[in-house]
């Protein structure tokens, strides 16, 4: 009797500590957003070979359908069609690589450049790092919706120009934060000690401030990528977005927005992408700070 | 300054104002008329010059489009986007502020993940699905609030939501981080130690604490609010600064483009004072 | 960061700055009275007016438009000798003074309302045609009332009640009614308002929206007396449809405003007098937000039924179809493939047309083929945007004529590659219908001519293509602007750029605003295919459409004809004959047509969605929003 007590009593705690064990796998590994971003990937990398049909070519004669779930929906189009006939599952997927382009090539550039920038300025201090500063603060300054508007207008609509409007007006963050991470890095002893063996400047920046700053890059990029989608969805919005027929998720929500009442679908599928991707990126940006750098919990 | 010599060229780059007046049966004479009026036929260096000297006296000039003062046409958008700004400014603290400190608290738990994927929405849906979708729950379905348009309190509403959402984001994210620092901090483990009460923990020492950081960053934020709103604008028919100046790009109407730009960059330039301002004044360390 | 000390000086900065945020959020209170908006929600109504908004309303309708277009020319065609028009009608005696029963405020939601500009030397295009149809300005001239979509006749019901031209064509002189008053007391209307007015409106420097227009055949106006006003006309510029430019179905007309007014307080207050003769009266107006105005208690012309009408801006579809269906508008006019959900979602409400609508065609633009600008006696061959190569397919040099041919297959071949029926149907809903021509001239016209339809044959498509040097088609560059949709409804242009790609093209849609565009359209620098609204007007008009095909300083489609083809247009300024005007209207046509150099698409209809509120209105011919007068709420 009090054996099988103590026995259920052990029973009980191997599943509450198996419990414990799975949960606490949980929080201490990124689970959700690297196995979302995997899809993401894979999404980007494999479109072809997943979508179902063509994004960019639709069925004039199937518009709005509903998507499968629907009695008058079909599994021939699983999340129903757009406007003009085009799958939407498909150029969701094909979209995923939209994302992934701008996203990776807008921040790297902007890694790559602003941690130039960011080096320079705090290694060097005063006045370089003051001229410096300036151009930055220059760039944060600009609203840059109007600015996108008349660039567009004056070199034309596509994704390059986006890509490069994109990256110039948001490298300031990035360079900020190398900045602030620099100065605090150089005073430290084994700088002070490869001066005095004599490295250079930029073998100094390079070998010793560098890889302390990459987890800060690392970091702010990932946080980036959700205002990066958005920047680009209401680009869309002002008409100056990715231009069609190309699928972009951020000009997907912004053609499907006059029909929130009646084909919900065309808006609600590419936003359901946005949202996991960004809270993909979110999650995992904010898991590498809390373990890699605590002090990085000021990022914002 | 260089940011309106910047936006001075872009603006002029746009294309010659004259053509969206001038139609098919107009003259040269017209023409030329029309561009020694505008000062179109000096060098650009020398507009510019102009431009500044009319400026600061606080001449911008007859705007294209609308044939009065654009200072006066600027100006009569600024309550509306101010009181806009405010009002998002606010939701987004009346949710940021307590669900940070919540997820921060309560770290790692569901109430953390829930906290940090309701802020997300913010910054995760594009602001006009955000605004109509609001609209066609609250006004259409439910008719308890006005669609558009600016009138009394409860037209404040809706779009308050709308364009604070994703400052909410950025609040909650940093009170969170804040808030968790100092958690950690050895000024709180002492206290805890000490017995105090974990209620009092919170507020009295924790939070006091971490509020410096997100309230530095309130002021930016409040410039990106009154500069930023312009899709939330165009959605509820909101009179205010960011449609003002999208509408004038398109109609080539320099004086006004240049005229918000300024304004714009002035807000910026005065919230980072007030920031560092802020920084000073509340960070212990930073006493003189 | 800060350098020096935290003084107390620093807080006297923090306390100023955040005082004046707030002080400048609060300011700016509502200048206006908030009128306490009735919103009706509809009561249960056991009799509910259930307007069919079924196609069939619509093909009935346009085939009275046919009947009336006919009954017009046979009109004009009678009277063909004189040159004198003397057009007496007896003047309609101003109503009694009756006591109007004026009640309930009409909200109309709009996408853009212009700011107030009472002076017509400041007002440009988009201005004056926004004052001409909100019911706040009077026009010289009127035409009779006729159910949309037919346009009317002349009627004496203007502020001119009749005009007569002198034989030698120097002159046109104006019978001024009497007992039209202007708003806010500034007296009665004589001949002066009106020389001043139209003086204004062709001055020197003028922003007028059709002051080139005007000056071509006008040199000044002269008030003889207090009821008679004479225009002094340039020597042979008399063209005979100068008065469907005064009339108030056009978006441009002169408005007459005061000239008392101007005197008393200056240029600059003229500006936004609020100061007119219109049934309605001007009470708050915002640019970019909203005009309120009230009706004149007694109208010479037509005293309104309801006391106010609001004009509001809302820029986005769906919120207007959201204030449409929660009361706090009362009129819209959404997309066509909307109109049925919209008047779906409020019982009792309907559709009005007002206008037989304006088409969709695509221009091929850079086909720049005008070598000489004939009022100017300059060679402007080759344009900016000439540029017949092998990124502009559609491109054609006249000079090199097996080029010129392959250009013409192209363009062929991507006219004949859009199914019409298909795309009424997806981008119109069907409530438009096919047009092959820019130019007025449609199917059931009695000047048509069925080798100016374009066949939905997409293999004979791609062998044009093929015999072009294209077997695959190119890619190119396709502009749809996204921000006018009552000029270019963007569906129409997707909907053929996806059947241009189901051909193997590649098109790529360039999104950016109309008003972006426009000054490559004016310099002749534009060289893409664009959607644009073609013309609505009547084949016998004499000036429709082709004056923005030819080499001018103003507006252009992309197209420039060459200069023996647009011979034609010119011979037609000065023939009075309509079936004259007509036949050389139909041999540019002819020549447009064999050319493709455009590729008309579909006729829409200007429908707007009204709410059961809303007892009556019978707008008139326009693109927009007009006649509050004739509105009776509920």
């Amino acid at each position: 009797m009090e054996n099988a007590g103590a026995q259920a009593a052990k029973v009980l705690d191997a599943r509450q500590s198996r419990r414990d064990r799975v949960w606490r796998f949980f929080r201490t590994w990124p689970v959700l957003p690297l196995a979302i971003l995997t899809v993401l990937i894979s999404c980007a990398l494999f479109a072809p070979l997943i979508a179902p049909h063509d994004p960019l070519v639709g069925d004039l004669r199937a518009p709005t359908m509903q998507p499968a779930w629907y009695p008058e929906g079909s599994s021939k189009y699983l999340i129903g069609t757009d406007t003009l006939g085009r799958d939407i599952l498909s150029r969701v997927i094909f979209g995923a690589r939209i994302s992934l382009i701008v996203a990776a090539v807008v921040l790297g550039l902007g890694a790559v450049g602003g941690s130039l920038f960011g080096l320079v300025a705090g290694y060097y201090g005063g006045q370089v790092d003051e001229v410096l500063m300036r151009f930055v603060d220059f760039t944060l300054a600009v609203p840059f919706i109007l600015i996108a508007l008349v660039v567009v207008i004056v070199l034309g609509q596509s994704l390059t120009v986006i890509i490069v409007l994109l990256a110039v007006f948001g490298w300031g963050g990035f360079a900020r934060q190398v900045r602030a991470e620099t100065l605090s890095l150089r005073t430290r002893d084994y700088v002070a000690l490869a001066k005095v063996a004599g490295a250079g400047t930029a073998q100094i920046l390079y070998r010793h401030i560098l890889p302390g700053v990459v987890n800060t890059l690392i970091v702010v990029a990932t946080l980036r990528v959700g205002t990066l989608i958005l920047t680009e969805s209401i680009l869309s919005f002002l008409g100056v977005g990715v231009p069609p027929p190309t699928p972009s998720w951020g000009s997907m929500v912004s053609d499907g927005r006059d029909y929130l009442d009646t084909a919900w679908w065309i808006s609600f599928a590419p936003g359901l992408a946005i949202f996991l991707t960004v809270l993909g990126f979110n999650f995992l940006g904010d898991w590498m700070r809390d373990r890699f750098d605590p002090r990085l919990r000021q990022l914002v | 300054m260089a940011t309106t010599a910047f936006v001075f060229a872009l603006s002029r780059a746009t294309g010659d104002p004259r053509l969206l007046f001038l139609d098919q049966y107009s003259t040269q004479e017209q023409w030329d008329a029309w561009g020694k009026q505008m000062g179109l036929d000096r060098p650009l260096l020398a507009q510019y010059a102009t431009w500044v000297m009319d400026a600061v006296r606080g001449d911008f000039g007859q705007s294209l489009s609308q044939r009065t003062n654009s200072l006066s046409v600027i100006a009569a958008r600024v309550p509306a986007t101010l009181q806009l700004a405010l009002g998002a400014f606010t939701f987004a603290m009346l949710v940021g502020l307590p669900l940070g400190v919540l997820s921060a608290v309560k770290r790692g738990s569901m109430v953390d993940y829930l906290g940090r994927a309701v802020a997300l929405f913010g910054q995760a849906l594009p602001p006009f699905w955000l605004g109509i979708m609001l609209i066609l729950i609250f006004a259409v379905k439910l008719g308890w609030l006005p669609t558009s348009r600016h009138g009394g309190v409860e037209h404040f509403i809706l779009p308050s939501i709308t364009l604070g959402w994703l400052a909410a984001s950025g609040i909650l994210r940093l009170v969170r981080s804040s808030m968790l620092e100092v958690l950690d901090s050895e000024y709180v483990k002492l206290a805890r130690a000490k017995g105090v009460g974990r209620l009092s923990i919170v507020w009295k020492h924790a939070f006091r604490n971490a509020i410096l950081a997100p309230l530095t960053y309130a002021s930016l934020l409040l410039a990106s609010l009154i500069t930023g709103a312009v899709v939330t604008e165009t959605v509820f028919a909101w009179p205010g600064l960011g449609r003002l100046a999208v509408q004038s790009v398109y109609a080539n109407d320099f004086p006004v483009i240049t005229g918000v730009v300024l304004l714009f960059t002035v807000v910026y330039v005065g919230m980072n004072f007030l920031v560092d301002v802020a920084y000073a004044y509340f960070d212990p360390r930073i006493r003189y | 960061m800060l350098q020096s000390g935290f003084s107390a000086s620093r807080w006297i900065v923090v306390l100023l700055l955040g005082g004046a945020t707030v002080l400048a959020a609060c300011g700016g209170g509502e200048k206006v009275v908030e009128v306490t908006r009735v919103v009706e929600k509809p009561v249960a109504q056991t009799v509910v007016v259930e307007k069919p908004v079924a196609i069939e309303k619509v093909v009935q309708q346009t085939v009275v438009v046919e009947k009336q277009v006919e009954k017009v020319v046979q009109q004009t065609v009678v009277v063909e000798k004189p040159i004198e028009r003397v057009l007496v009608a007896t003047p309609t005696p101003a109503p009694a003074v009756v006591k109007p029963t004026q009640s309930g405020t009409l909200i109309v939601a709009l996408i853009k309302v212009e700011p107030p500009i009472f002076l017509p030397s400041e007002s440009a295009y988009s201005s004056g045609v926004f004052n001409a149809f909100s019911g706040v300005f009077e026009s010289l001239l009127r035409r009779t009332h006729a159910e949309p979509p037919a346009i009317g006749d002349e009627s004496g019901e203007g502020i001119a009640t009749a005009w007569e031209v002198a034989p030698d064509l120097s002159k046109i002189t104006f019978k001024i009614r009497s007992g039209v008053s202007f708003h806010k007391g500034f007296g009665e209307l004589t001949a002066v308002d009106v020389a001043f007015s139209f003086n204004d409106a062709i001055k020197e420097g003028s922003k007028f929206g059709r002051a080139g227009e005007l000056k071509r055949y006008m040199d000044r106006w002269e008030a003889v007396d207090k009821n008679t006003a004479v225009v002094h006309l340039k020597k042979g510029e008399y063209d005979a449809s100068w008065w469907t430019a005064q009339d108030n179905t056009n978006g441009n007309f002169v408005p007459i405003v005061s000239k008392a007014f101007f005197d008393k307080n200056g240029a600059t207050a003229a500006l936004t007098s609020m100061v007119a003769t219109g049934p309605f009266e001007a009470v708050n107006w915002t640019g970019g937000k909203e005009l309120i105005a009230d009706a004149v208690p007694a109208h010479w012309r037509a005293t309104g039924k309801i006391k106010r009408v609001r004009y509001v801006e809302i820029p986005e579809t769906s919120t207007q179809r959201a204030a449409f269906a929660t009361g706090e508008v009362h009129v819209i006019q959404p997309p066509l493939k909307f109109i049925q959900d919209t008047t779906k979602s409020v019982r009792g409400s309907y559709t009005v047309q007002v206008d037989r609508g304006t088409g969709q065609s695509v221009v091929f633009s850079g086909n720049y083929w005008a070598k000489v600008w004939p009022e100017k006696n300059e060679t402007i061959f080759p344009r900016k945007g000439f540029k017949p190569d092998a990124e502009h397919p559609w491109i054609g040099d006249p000079n090199n004529p097996e080029q010129a041919e392959k250009a013409r297959k192209v363009r062929w071949a991507l006219a004949m590659a859009i199914d019409r029926d298909l795309v009424n149907l997806i981008a119109l809903k069907g409530l438009g219908e096919p047009l092959y021509t820019n130019s007025g001239f449609r199917p059931k016209d009695p000047f048509w001519k069925d080798a100016w339809l374009i066949p939905y044959d997409v293999e004979k498509a791609k062998q044009f293509l093929k015999d072009a040097g294209y077997p695959n088609c190119f890619s190119f560059k396709f502009q749809i602007a996204p921000d006018l949709p009552t000029l270019i409804t963007p569906e129409v242009g997707q909907a053929a750029a996806q059947m241009w790609q189901q051909i193997g093209c590649k098109v790529e849609i360039e999104q950016v605003a109309y008003a972006a565009r426009r000054p490559s359209l004016v310099d002749r620098s534009m060289d893409i295919p664009w959607l644009m609204q073609s013309e609505s007007s009547h084949a016998f008009m004499s000036d429709s459409k082709y004056h923005a095909m030819i080499p001018s300083a103003g507006f252009n489609y992309g197209i420039e004809l060459p200069n023996d083809v647009a011979q034609a247009w010119y011979d037609n300024r000065t023939i009075l004959e309509a079936k004259k005007r007509v036949e050389n209207n139909a041999k540019i046509q002819d020549w447009l047509s064999n050319q493709g150099l455009f590729s008309p698409i579909v006729q829409r209809v200007l429908l707007w969605t009204v709410r059961p509120e809303v007892a009556e209105w019978r707008p008139h011919f326009g693109l927009q929003f007009n006649s509050p007068e004739t509105v009776v709420m509920r």
